[in-house]
């Protein structure tokens, strides 16, 4: 009964924060969402995620004590402001949602790894040593507590990391009345569920053949799982750090009605993908920066005149998470890992072996190998260039966060690749599903010129 | 002939890739969910070091039955220090500090040298060990270790 409440509180409060998210979005003027049922749920997701971590925020800095009444009445109020306050007609009704077998297999991979962390407890080690005991405190102390963050002896438990998914564990506990440590867990599933409505999204918009979407979403939606229940991928954001990329994907995947075209409407996907990475974890603040630049350069956002427009939705969101986030780390001087220093190349010996080795982790199953060593392949190309660009780029950052180690950095690497390679690799594996799809499903040339052929008149001498 | 025979080669091998991939991760999930259970129910039976320790695994709830004896009696905010035997250890002992910091999430909870002098901390949890200092009394004993608070404290905690 208690796993049960644990879920419906999750389930119900990922359904606020989408409604939430959703009047949010109607606020802004000539706004265009995709039709994929699913994948607007995802944004609104993001955007109800994000208002929670501004309101939450907003109520810290105003000493306001984050209670049910503040938080939910906000939230609440900005479900409600969208609707109300904004004239134009509602959204382009919703497409409606065909299943398919790839589907129905994600959903299976899913419940499977949801069994695991109800039945199991499989939790994700982090989970106990920052993410759930930062939580914790900010549930009982009603706002961010600095003065456990800032304690010399904490240095290790990461206070600097950014706050979102404590704050999703304090309204967790507000709604259950107490810290419940399997709500808190559930909300890896959740986003693994974000995770695989984008990917389908974005496999039904770059063309793909029926089989080619549904067979790629159940081989992402599988491996996942199967690597998430013995690593104990729960409890942790590393699944929203995926869903970021995953989301920010879309905007380069998705086929695009004319060729080139400015896409003003796709610059809101990667405003949320970017602002919501940055605010989940501090690996996510590079891949937001990656994610935004990668943007910009594609549509060639620095070009005169400036489109400050688009410019304004793209940086806002991640600027208005960043910002607060830096002057409270500053404030408190909480930056500043005691096992890191400057870049020291002897490092190379001991992290590229381990690097092997965690591409290798028997818990991946070949899979993190197989999209690592695709993705150089997957470059060629030219629509995923920059997605699997960005993934690549972000690699190349935890490399260089390896070569900062002052000691040990082979344990280091162990320690945190194998999970950090999540990051990646799903939107890896959705890349290189779109690139076999194309490979098998492109025009024959021979057959073309043969058809060419027998469609001419035919001349006899 | 030959070229609609390779577009529906190519087609083929895509069917074939993606379903061998498909069948060898959907084979690895159907492996690891009962490893994953029988890791479980082996961590249920025997002592692991407390890195491997995991919500709802025996040393873990002996730990929580500890600090669940005295966690009201401890003053919010107050220093908890964690003093381990000297055969845990330091990185070991990190770990127990960090699941005490986790189950006492109204204090702040450090790990403590058991050579070092007890300063101005007034409570202490010790594991597997005794409290070396003479003015501590003990609050609450289990198999585990004990909590101590400073003699004095006695009139002071609520």
């Amino acid at each position: 009964m208690s796993d049960l409440l644990a879920g419906l509180a999750v389930v119900s409060l990922a359904f606020v924060l989408a409604l939430a998210g959703r009047g949010l979005l109607r606020l802004l003027p000539g706004l265009v969402l995709p039709e994929d049922w699913a994948f607007r749920a995802v944004l609104h997701l993001l955007a109800g995620c994000l208002a929670l971590h501004g309101v939450m925020t907003a109520l810290d800095l105003a000493g306001v004590p984050w209670g049910r009444l503040a938080i939910g009445g906000t939230l609440a109020a900005l479900a409600a402001v969208g609707p109300l306050f904004t004239r134009r007609p509602a959204l382009e009704p919703p497409s409606g949602l065909r299943l398919g077998w790839g589907d129905l297999v994600a959903t299976l991979a899913l419940a499977a790894f949801t069994v695991a962390v109800v039945e199991l407890w499989s939790t994700n080690p982090d989970f106990i040593y920052h993410w759930g005991v930062k939580g914790h405190r900010f549930y009982l102390a009603e706002a961010v507590d600095y003065e456990f963050l800032a304690k010399w002896w904490n240095r290790l438990a990461h206070p600097d990391y950014p706050f979102l998914l404590p704050e999703l564990f304090v309204v967790t506990a507000l709604a259950r009345g107490f810290f419940d440590e399997l709500a808190a867990l559930l909300w890896t599933p959740v986003f693994l569920l974000a995770l695989f409505a984008a990917g389908r999204f974005i496999l039904a918009g770059a063309g793909l053949s029926s089989f080619g979407r549904q067979g790629t979403l159940a081989v992402v939606a599988v491996a996942l799982a199967a690597f998430g229940v013995p690593h104990k991928l729960s409890g942790g954001p590393d699944g929203m750090i995926a869903l970021a990329l995953v989301v920010g994907a879309a905007a380069f995947l998705v086929a695009r009605e004319v060729p080139g075209r400015a896409l003003p409407e796709r610059d809101l996907w990667i405003a949320l993908a970017a602002a919501f990475a940055a605010t989940s974890k501090v690996e996510g603040v590079v891949l937001g920066a990656f994610l935004l630049a990668g943007w910009g350069l594609d549509q060639r956002l620095w070009q005169r005149p400036w489109p400050w427009r688009r410019l304004a939705l793209l940086g806002l969101p991640a600027l208005v998470v960043v910002l607060p986030w830096l002057w409270g780390n500053l404030r408190h001087d909480l930056f500043g890992q005691p096992n890191s220093g400057p870049f020291r190349l002897e490092n190379a010996e001991l992290v590229f072996p381990a690097v092997g080795r965690a591409l290798v982790n028997d818990h991946w199953h070949g899979f993190a190998l197989l999209a690592v060593v695709a993705a150089p392949f997957l470059l060629r190309q030219r629509a995923l260039r920059w997605p699997v660009g960005i993934a690549l780029l972000q690699l190349v950052f935890y490399l260089y966060v390896y070569h900062t180690n002052r000691a040990a950095a082979h344990v280091h690497v162990a320690s945190s690749l194998p999970r950090i390679l999540v990051h990646v690799v799903p939107a890896l594996l959705l890349a290189a599903g779109i690139a076999l799809d194309r490979w098998a499903n492109r025009p024959d040339q021979e057959a073309d010129q043969k058809a060419a052929r027998s469609a001419l008149p035919q001349t006899s001498p | 002939m030959m070229s609609l025979s390779g577009a529906v080669l190519r087609r083929n091998l895509q069917r074939a890739v993606v379903l061998a991939l498909l069948g060898w991760a959907g084979y690895s999930l159907a492996r690891e969910v009962p490893r994953a259970e029988a890791r479980t129910r082996k961590l249920a039976k025997t002592m692991v070091t407390p890195m491997f320790w995991q919500l709802g695994s025996p040393q873990e709830e002996r730990l929580r039955y500890l600090l669940g004896q005295v966690a009201g009696k401890i003053p919010p905010g107050e220093e908890v220090g964690i003093v381990t035997a000297e055969n845990i250890r330091p990185d070991q002992a990190f770990f127990v500090t960090l699941w005490a910091a986790y189950l006492l999430p109204r204090h702040h909870v450090r790990w403590h040298p058991l050579e070092a002098a007890p300063g101005r901390v007034r409570y202490f949890v010790t594991v597997r060990t005794k409290l070396p200092y003479p003015d501590y009394e003990v609050m609450v004993k289990t198999r585990l270790g004990a909590v101590y608070r400073r003699s004095a404290e006695r009139g002071q905690t609520p």
